[in-house]
């Protein structure tokens, strides 16, 4: 019985996770704003924004544009599910990956040089996301011999300390944060790849681009698992917290890097501390076995 | 079945082709061989069909050789003449790399002959993996030929290139059902001879050049072929690849013909740094390129490494070595087909690409990995022919196969924009088969943490390069009509059609194929670790929900096509500027980069290379 029960509360929990994930936005907002010396906006700013667009009638400019913007949504909100009901981890990062392909095809459907730069610029923050994500997620089946989210090792924080580091810069670059926003270049090329988005489609990128949040979210979440519940979800909440804050923190005093010095940065330094993480791990295991 | 009734079959698989080839030599003009073409390819898709049901009910398909054995002198002697063929080939085109490698086939062959070759085994030995191969060939092959019948017709010289196309499937049957390797060698350089003739078919400088550079490179590994053959005979004593023995019995210099097995499959698939000939392939008319791509070619140097994996299972450092070289060409083709701006350069390297992924997963010697290589053989075969092809039609219209010139084609031809969506689509997005092979590397990759370092940047280099190219044929302005007659012709419709349909019906019919096809070929070295359980793939550590996702894509299909109130059209803001926009897309390096990485990569594979074939000695020595 207890099992039908988590498995309600996962799914209300999937569908709350717009709220959150705007809640986490306005709290970063908030923060911001207060590192800025501004008095900025409520917590709720996102949320209301987000409703306000979905609201609106909008327009679009050919078939195309609409449908991967759609595909996207769905993609990104099923590797959530996957994700959040205690699923194959693996499977919800590929997911959510080909929820990205399609976001920048959806940028590419259409005439305007502007969108074709930011999908550009965001294929080059796939190529620097993608493959340091997923190197975290196989990591983390081999550290629990499981890809199930729901059987995976507590606390694999433990084992793993750098691919936890690895993904701030991560959520960095998906957050679309100084100095690493590339894609939506503030005061730049302005929104990228969703500027020629209006309306309720618009409003349907943002959230497909909270689902994906909530993905790489819940990926760093994993590694902060604990038996008792009530404990891992004060340290959950502390971790998504502070990561908040310390991206604020970073957003603010960085300036704006290049394409080229991301890719650099994600591919040697994040994935080469992910891959040595997972080095250690298996040489230990070779001596324990050996 | 009838006994007698399979070797009809499989007689028609083999022969059947071959013999209709030479009709088409005979006839010379283009209508009544485009009947002849199809009649083949639904005969040919008959008996593939037939004969799979019966391997798959009643198991393996075996004959001896003992009732073979007039076939045996007949090959013998037609070997003899193919290798002359090569010499004469040589000569004429003042290659001398080709004439040594064609003289050294002629003297091991000899020197086997001489020896006498002990042949009590199955001359013919069909199990699953010839099957999914013949499958391929049979099914896609010939539908790229019937294809080809329209797309030839701004060439020349028809007999000559329907009788090579022909053959061609004729000789990969006639490889993936032999089992005695001198056989199987003879089809082998048979396909040499083909891809030479086909690639040099317009007769223009570049295509000769590009024909000998391929002879050259795939004569090459002929040679090694040939030279790994006679050292099987010395160290393990038959010809048979049923009879050799499982690879962790194997050790020290008995490794030197495995090694040489695998050097000869890596030029046949285009391995790194043997790379270059399947690059240069593109001067050829798009139906070869599909063909060489998809349904033949360059899938018998996979189709050699699987069928070896029972010998190479538990060759530790050998197997490794392998294994890395397929790991790094994945990656590093996928890094360079971003580079490209000709789509079928583009579709060059993600086929090398891809067979790397492929060769890689046979390095990981798991029961995991061996599944996902078939699978992503299958499914790399059916979308690979769906882009080719897609590109010809495209290079009919618009006379360039330029991305660039792509731009906006979902508005001048929305049913080859389709075409070219499944055939990425496949390759890249759920719940396609391309796609469940990925996941289920991923999830064999948790024991292989440093060749996960390198495929986890080719799969993102991956999503990369399509994403570019299939963005652009989708920019579109603001849709004046929603469908309308964009005049491709009805033999393109069709046959681009058939393929995804085959594409799709593969991909609903995963689990059929996991548990008739897959999984016992599988079991014969492993336990099976993937299986299908009320539409949930599952392995011991993961699940991928395939009905959720295929069910997915039906519910969006239909909202798609259902009537709905949209909003307003508008015309792009694109920061107020108006007129005919055209943006391009972005390569990231200069050509000159791209030549010099080449260079380099070239050099560190070859030496890897090296370092494989010193294996061998080397546990020699420690042993």
């Amino acid at each position: 019985m207890s099992s039908v029960l988590e498995q309600a509360a996962s799914i209300a929990l999937w569908a709350l996770t717009p709220v959150l994930i705007g809640l986490m936005l306005g709290l970063d907002r908030v923060i911001t704003a207060r590192l800025q010396g501004r008095k900025g906006p409520g917590l709720l700013q996102s949320l209301r924004d987000l409703f306000k667009l979905l609201s609106k009638k909008g327009s679009y400019v050919n078939s195309s544009q609409m449908a991967f913007a759609y595909l996207s949504l769905a993609l990104y909100a099923i590797a959530a599910f996957v994700l959040i009901t205690g699923s194959d981890v693996m499977t919800a990062f590929l997911l959510s990956g080909v929820g990205s392909f399609l976001m920048v095809m959806a940028a590419l459907s259409v005439r305007s040089p502007y969108s074709h730069l930011g999908a550009h610029r965001e294929l080059m923050q796939i190529m620097a996301v993608e493959p340091v994500v997923m190197l975290i997620v196989l990591s983390m089946g081999y550290v629990s011999g499981t890809f199930l989210g729901s059987s995976m090792d507590y606390v694999m924080f433990l084992s793993l300390p750098l691919a936890a580091a690895a993904m701030v810069p991560m959520l960095v670059i998906r957050l679309e944060k100084s100095p690493f926003d590339i894609a939506t270049a503030h005061s730049e090329i302005v929104s990228g790849p969703y500027v020629e988005f209006s309306g309720r489609t618009l409003g349907i990128t943002k959230l497909a681009h909270w689902f994906e949040l909530a993905v790489m979210f819940g990926i760093l979440l994993l590694l902060f698992d604990t038996a008792d519940q009530a404990l891992g979800l004060a340290i959950k909440t502390v971790v998504v917290l502070a990561t908040v804050f310390i991206i604020a923190i970073i957003d603010c005093s960085t300036a704006r890097l290049t394409r080229w010095s991301m890719l650099r940065f994600s591919l040697i330094f994040c994935l080469g501390a992910v891959a040595l993480n997972l080095l250690v791990l298996y040489i230990i295991d070779l001596g324990v076995l050996g | 079945m009838d006994e007698s009734l399979i070797d009809l079959l499989v007689a028609l698989l083999i022969i059947g082709p071959m013999v209709a080839g030479l009709g088409c030599f005979l006839i010379r003009r283009l209508p009544p061989i485009g009947k002849l073409v199809i009649a083949v390819a639904v005969v040919m898709i008959a008996a593939v069909l037939s004969l799979s049901y019966e391997v798959l009910s009643d198991g393996t398909i075996v004959r001896p050789s003992e009732d073979l054995s007039s076939f045996g002198v007949l090959i013998t002697i037609l070997d003899l003449a193919l290798m002359l063929g090569f010499v004469y080939i040589a000569w004429m085109s003042k290659s001398p790399l080709t004439g040594v490698f064609a003289v050294i086939q002629i003297a091991v062959m000899a020197f086997i002959e001489l020896n006498g070759v002990e042949e009590m085994g199955n001359a013919i030995y069909i199990d699953q993996l010839s099957v999914m191969m013949t499958f391929i060939t049979s099914v896609i092959g010939s539908i790229i030929c019937v294809y080809a019948v329209r797309y030839m017709k701004h060439y020349h010289g028809h007999g000559r290139f329907f009788a090579i196309m022909l053959l061609f499937l004729g000789a990969m049957n006639g490889a993936v059902f032999s089992t005695n390797l001198l056989w199987m060698f003879f089809f082998w350089e048979v396909t040499t001879l083909c891809s030479f003739l086909l690639i040099g078919h317009t007769g223009t400088e570049r295509a000769k050049r590009s024909a000998i550079t391929a002879a050259e490179y795939t004569l090459g590994g002929g040679a090694a072929l040939i030279l790994g053959i006679a050292l099987c005979m010395q160290y393990f004593d038959t010809v048979f690849m049923d009879q050799l023995p499982i690879g962790t019995g194997i050790g020290g210099l008995a490794l030197l013909p495995l090694a040489l097995f695998s050097v000869a499959a890596f030029t046949k698939s285009a391995q790194i740094p043997f790379q270059k000939w399947l690059l240069d392939a593109m001067v050829a008319p798009t139906p070869v390129s599909a063909l060489l791509h998809s349904a033949t070619m360059v899938n018998l140097g996979i189709y050699l490494l699987l069928r070896l994996s029972p010998a190479l299972h538990g060759t530790g450092t050998l197997l490794s070595v392998i294994g890395a070289i397929g790991a790094l060409t994945f990656l590093i083709a996928a890094v360079l087909a971003i580079t490209q701006g000709n789509a079928k350069r583009v579709l060059a390297y993600s086929t090398i690409s891809n067979l790397g992924l492929i060769v890689a997963c046979v390095g990981m010697d798991s029961s995991l990995a061996l599944t996902a290589a078939m699978l992503l053989l299958l499914f790399h075969a059916i979308s690979k022919a769906l882009l080719f092809m897609s590109v010809g039609v495209v290079k009919e219209k618009i006379d360039s196969e330029d991305i660039d010139a792509m731009q906006g084609l979902r508005d001048s031809m929305p049913a080859v924009s389709a075409a070219m969506l499944i055939g990425v689509a496949m390759m890249v997005l759920p719940p396609f088969g391309m796609f469940a092979s990925k996941w289920l590397l991923s999830e064999a990759l948790t024991s292989f943490p440093l060749l996960a370092l390198f495929l986890v940047l080719g799969f993102g280099a991956t999503l990369v390069y399509y994403a570019k190219w299939l963005g652009l044929v989708f920019t579109g302005g603001t849709e004046r009509r929603r469908f309308h007659d964009e005049g491709t012709h009805r033999i393109y419709l069709v046959t681009l059609m058939s393929i995804a349909i085959v594409g799709m019906a593969a991909t609903a019919a995963i689990g059929l194929l996991l548990d008739e096809l897959v999984n016992p070929f599988v079991s014969k070295i492993f336990d099976p670790a993937l299986e299908m359980n009320d539409w949930v793939l599952a392995t011991s550590i993961g699940i991928f929900p395939m009905l959720a996702l295929i069910a997915l894509g039906i519910v969006l299909v239909i909202l798609v096509l259902l009537p709905r109130r949209m909003p307003p059209m508008m015309d792009v803001y694109a920061c107020g500027e108006r007129g005919n926009i055209k943006t391009g897309t972005f390569y990231y390096w200069s050509e000159d980069r791209v030549v010099k990485t080449t260079e380099m990569v070239n050099i560190g594979m070859s030496i890897l290379l090296i370092a494989l074939m010193f294996i061998p000695f080397l546990m020699e020595v420690t042993a």
